[in-house]
């Protein structure tokens, strides 16, 4: 039987393979955070499904909210994977609708508000009032904070967090008054960032969430249902 | 000894193969370089703050660590997760062309429309999920192996 290390150098030059014939699929470090937030974007929709008025779910795009181009998302659904503006028609970005208490919301991917302090910042995924997202997109002006419900920060890591990503989150989210709900959603975990939000009413963490714990995703998908039910309506 | 020289060879082996995939392989190895400069968090102890975590150096072994947990979360995990988010749009809304748009539309260039198509990593984790997963449980159990062995 050989040793350890050498079946480890024959398993990684075989590993190393692979990577050589596909380099191109590095490209996705660049983009981690995005298709993650995606993912999330997908429970979000999933718990959403649960709360929300039967039938009421649907994909929307910012060409069909602004020109009225029918039918709305024909086989094709562009995720914005970077900041931006709710008006932008930069490309036919995508979102999500949903009634829920006989008021209509949208969900926004990597969308801009203005803080209190009248300072723009973007979130990852973040839950709207329909009328005032149509209002922005008619007036060509980004939502203000008392406008966001609901917030989530998503963060693909191959490593724990730091406690500075923590930091962050309530920094960000002071500047939002109204914010009802702000998670912080990872692949990862955080000791130092668990207990730091501990504490904090509107902030929660939510680690390990990915298809391969389905516990967790599971728990994921409950929690923002509760979310949607207590915080959304009034 | 021998072992942690051994080890740092196999690590080289993969540094070098990155740096020969190009700019891309050289950003993951810089994520890898600031991961292993940040040092191992030490066990936890009662009397630990959030300001104050106390961390070591990474050992041969722990480093290498690393390297194959960073290769991992790239080549397993986010092929996955992306092959979930493209099956849920299709199956239920029908999407049958899920992309992600990684320019900003604040630049000036946004019209340039660089996108990623979620079909193509789709495709990548059913041609070799199975195999990359078997290979790194491999990596992974060896890598056990030699961390009980110098623990002994």
């Amino acid at each position: 039987m050989s040793d350890p290390i050498s079946e480890l150098k024959a398993k990684v030059d075989s590993l190393l393979k692979v990577i050589s014939t596909n380099v191109k699929i590095l490209q996705m470090r660049k983009s981690g955070d995005a298709i993650y937030a995606a993912y999330v974007f997908g429970l979000v929709l999933q718990a959403v499904q649960r709360v929300a008025t039967p039938g009421s779910v649907s994909l929307k795009s910012i060409n069909q909210a602004i020109l009225s181009t029918k039918p709305p998302v024909q086989g094709t659904f562009i995720i914005r994977g970077a900041p931006g503006y709710i008006y932008s028609t930069a490309q036919d970005y995508g979102y999500a609708q949903f009634e829920y208490s006989k008021i209509m919301y949208e969900i926004h991917m990597g969308v801009r508000y203005f803080g209190s302090s009248k300072v723009l910042h973007e979130f990852d995924i973040s839950i709207i009032d329909a009328r005032d997202a149509k209002k922005c997109r008619i007036q060509s002006q980004c939502p203000s904070s008392a406008k966001t419900k609901i917030v989530f920060e998503c963060k693909f890591y191959s490593d724990k967090l730091g406690i500075e990503l923590g930091r962050e989150l309530v920094g960000l989210v002071s500047d939002f008054r109204g914010l009802k709900v702000a998670r912080l959603v990872t692949n990862s975990s955080s000791e130092s960032v668990r207990k730091y939000l501990k504490d904090r009413v509107t902030y929660k963490l939510n680690e390990s969430v990915t298809p391969a714990n389905p516990e967790v995703e599971e728990e994921f998908i409950k929690a923002i249902a509760d979310d949607l039910r207590n915080r959304l309506g009034s | 000894m021998t072992d942690s020289i051994s080890l740092e060879l196999v690590t080289n082996q993969i540094r070098e193969s990155l740096q020969r995939s190009g700019e891309l392989g050289i950003l993951l190895l810089n994520d890898i370089d600031y991961i292993v400069a940040g040092g191992i968090e030490q066990e936890e102890s009662s009397n630990r703050t959030d300001d104050h975590i106390t961390r070591r150096p990474a050992q041969p072994v722990e480093v290498l660590e690393v390297y194959i947990h960073a290769l991992k979360t790239y080549l397993v995990d986010l092929p996955l997760i992306a092959n979930r988010v493209h099956i849920q749009f299709q199956s239920e809304f029908h999407i049958e062309q899920l992309l992600l748009s990684l320019q900003s539309d604040l630049s000036p260039l946004a019209q340039s429309g660089e996108a990623l198509n979620f079909s193509s990593i789709s495709e990548f984790y059913h041609e070799n999920n199975t195999v990359l997963l078997a290979q790194f449980r491999a990596i992974e159990e060896l890598l056990n192996q030699l961390n009980s062995q110098g623990d002994r």
